[in-house]
């Protein structure tokens, strides 16, 4: 695999904002065609009733799912953990000699870390969705579930392909930069003797895999090479074939606003029949604490079917980025599912801090997931196997504090002045660091230059890297803003004479 | 489990009306003549001078000059063995003779359709290869030719599969 030898070139703060903000405005005008294609609230119920029978009677319904891959020819392997999912297909390429792969997205495998797992048994494993090809090229992660490479500038994917083929690319000829991609991505196709994908559905009644794209690289990846190897989270199963009908309408509807993607497959086993598709066809049925889920209070976050709309949706995803989550799965329902997945019983919970609770997620949501009150449960129950009393302490003297608005505006007015020699100090270090902008962000720090880069500006405000303890776990994976020189309040005032 | 709402007694013409407006919205290209022998001519025109990756259906004979492998011919020729209203793709199932690679990899794409295979619903499509049976092993649904919007969401076709599709639908 051809990989830059630079990390991410630093994104200084508007260039990943304006990137979002312009994905989450389509996504949103997306959504407003959407409700004037069906009748939104009644496919939503219905959309709703279809995942949560299925969750409801997940054991019996993969049972059947596996009976029915069997009987068309396929292959079934049952993975408990993210690392039995990974030796499962490490032993599946190593069997047949196989060392070339190609990928399509798929967040499972990004779940289970499978290209870092395949790389170190010799499997030279090829994302293949451009968005995800770009940042397996930059040695980045995907920031959304949909789009990975949203956090993206087309000036940085010229950069990176252009520094690959030697060569200067404009960022504006976005048809040349995809025409490069495509030479390339043809060879890997070519050459590949194992397929990798995930699904959207799994149909029981029939065995069926549903896959739902707009680039074709998946009826590439599930077509050209000999095997065909999918990654299915046990979750994903449908009942019957009606349900699958619409539930492959609700999720481009979610996703982009339409009732079709470019291409859906439907695949029932492996090549039969004179078709020159592939000859083997496993599905790993991946558990990896979903199971566990299942009659818990977050058991209808398995409903999911990683449309992204609560990603964009959700006011703290539009600043920050899926990056700053640091888990596979970001957004409302990357700060459920994460912890949730991990352990039931024992997560930290943290990420579920990382929202408001506005509920656009909730609302957002085309199979009607509460995840407002989902991510209020996963902070109680973080809570409640560690209260932290300092911390709690402390917030409940400032929010009492702040309740009263002479105490706020005399604090917020003094405050400001008291710490600002700490940024002062901030800007006059990076001053002395010539050059360090094009370093990587701090190590602790998620999204290069997410925050603006220490002295980077923002307006004219500063932004400050690391905080003395006892406030130093703020700035392990965030930057901190300057305080206006003048509060909101005095500003007002003033204004109005 | 609930059951698929009742296509609605669709006259024809809204069907034909909405599958073209479904299709052009992502980008594919409708045209409808009165005959299979004028859907080949049609084709013929399209085809030109490339060279043909082309499945065996006789819907497809007469109407490509010179043929190659998948991997170099310019046009994909492809049939289509159901259309959907609402959503404006065209579905089929490989097999012998529709072969995965011819149907992928020219740059160009023409799919002939009869008519008479225009249908209001996905439920009513997927309904030709689910309701009785074992499917095939590969049944896709296309509505457009190949696209991204992965870089700043620009819209750009043929990523990865055919940059360019025309339909041609036919009265049979």
């Amino acid at each position: 695999m051809p990989r830059v030898l630079h990390p991410p070139q630093h994104v200084p703060a508007p260039a990943i904002t304006v990137n979002l903000h312009r994905a989450a405005a389509n996504w949103s005008r997306n959504r407003a065609r959407a409700k004037t294609l069906v009748d939104w609230e009644g496919w939503r119920d219905r959309a709703q009733a279809i995942r949560a029978d299925a969750v409801a009677h997940l054991p019996e319904l993969i049972e059947q799912a596996e009976e029915r891959v069997i009987a068309a020819g396929g292959i079934v392997h049952h993975a408990a953990t993210a690392g039995d999912a990974a030796r499962i297909v490490k032993e599946l390429c190593a069997a047949r000699g196989a060392t070339r792969a190609v990928k399509a997205k798929s967040m499972l495998t990004e779940e289970i870390g499978l290209n870092e797992a395949l790389a170190e048994a010799g499997v030279e494993s090829v994302e293949t969705d451009l968005g995800e090809y770009v940042v397996q090229l930059m040695g980045d992660r995907p920031s959304h579930i949909l789009a990975p490479a949203v956090h993206l500038s087309a000036g940085q994917v010229a950069e990176l392909f252009g520094g690959l083929a030697g060569e200067v690319f404009d960022p504006d000829d976005t048809q040349r930069l995809v025409a490069y991609a495509r030479a390339q991505l043809r060879d890997r196709f070519l050459a590949a003797e194992v397929g990798i994908t995930g699904a959207n559905f799994l149909v029981a009644e029939t065995g069926t895999l549903v896959l739902v794209e707009s680039e074709g690289n998946i009826r590439l990846c599930t077509g050209l090479p000999r095997v065909h190897i999918a990654l299915v989270g046990i979750e994903k199963v449908l009942r019957d074939w009606e349900g699958a009908a619409h539930m492959v309408q609700m999720l481009p509807l979610a996703a982009h606003g339409r009732r079709t993607a470019t291409y859906h497959s439907y695949i029932t086993g492996p090549a039969r029949d004179g078709d020159d598709g592939p000859e083997e066809l496993h599905v790993i049925l991946v558990d990896d604490g979903r199971a566990a889920l299942r009659g818990t209070e977050l058991e209808s976050a398995l409903n999911c079917i990683r449309c992204g709309a609560c990603l964009y949706a959700c006011p703290v995803y539009r600043q920050t980025g899926g990056h700053a989550y640091g888990s596979a799965y970001s957004g409302p329902i990357g700060a459920v599912i994460t912890p949730a997945l991990e352990d039931y019983e024992n997560h930290s919970g943290e990420l579920a801090w990382m929202s408001s609770l506005c509920g656009a997620c909730a609302e957002a949501c085309p199979v009607k997931i509460p995840l407002d009150e989902q991510l209020v449960i996963i902070r109680a129950g973080a809570r409640e196997r560690d209260p932290k009393p300092a911390e709690a302490a402390f917030f409940e003297a400032w929010s009492r504090l702040w309740s009263r608005p002479s105490a706020y505006r005399a604090t917020a007015a003094t405050g400001g002045k008291a710490l600002a020699p700490l940024w002062a100090k901030a800007a006059r270090a990076m001053a002395g660091a010539s050059g360090a902008n094009d370093a990587p962000a701090d190590g602790g720090h998620a999204v290069p230059g997410a925050g603006g880069a220490p002295g980077g500006t923002d307006g004219d405000a500063q932004w400050l890297p690391r905080v003395p303890v006892p406030f130093a776990g703020w700035t392990k994976a965030r930057d901190v803003r300057q305080p206006a020189a003048e509060p909101f309040h005095a500003r007002w005032r003033k204004r109005r004479g | 489990m609930a059951d698929a709402p009742a296509p609605a007694a669709a006259d024809p013409a809204d069907l034909r009306t909405s599958f073209r407006t479904r299709l052009e919205e992502l980008d594919g290209r409708l045209h409808e003549v009165e005959s299979l022998a004028a859907a080949r001519a049609l084709a013929r025109e399209l085809v030109g001078d490339g060279t043909v990756a082309r499945w065996r259906d006789a819907a497809l004979d007469e109407i490509a000059g010179t043929e190659a492998p998948a991997e170099q011919a310019d046009v994909s020729l492809v049939a289509g063995d159901v259309a959907v209203a609402d959503t404006g793709a065209i579905g089929f199932a490989h097999g012998a003779g529709r072969d995965r690679a011819g149907g992928l990899l020219p740059s160009r794409q023409i799919a002939l359709v009869p008519a008479s295979a225009l249908v209001a619903t996905v439920a009513e499509a997927l309904g030709r290869w689910f309701g009785t049976g074992r499917p095939p092993a590969n049944v896709v649904f296309m509505a457009g030719p190949s696209r991204t919007a992965d870089i700043e969401q620009r819209i750009i076709r043929g990523v990865h599969a055919p940059r360019e599709l025309d339909v041609i639908l036919f009265d049979d």
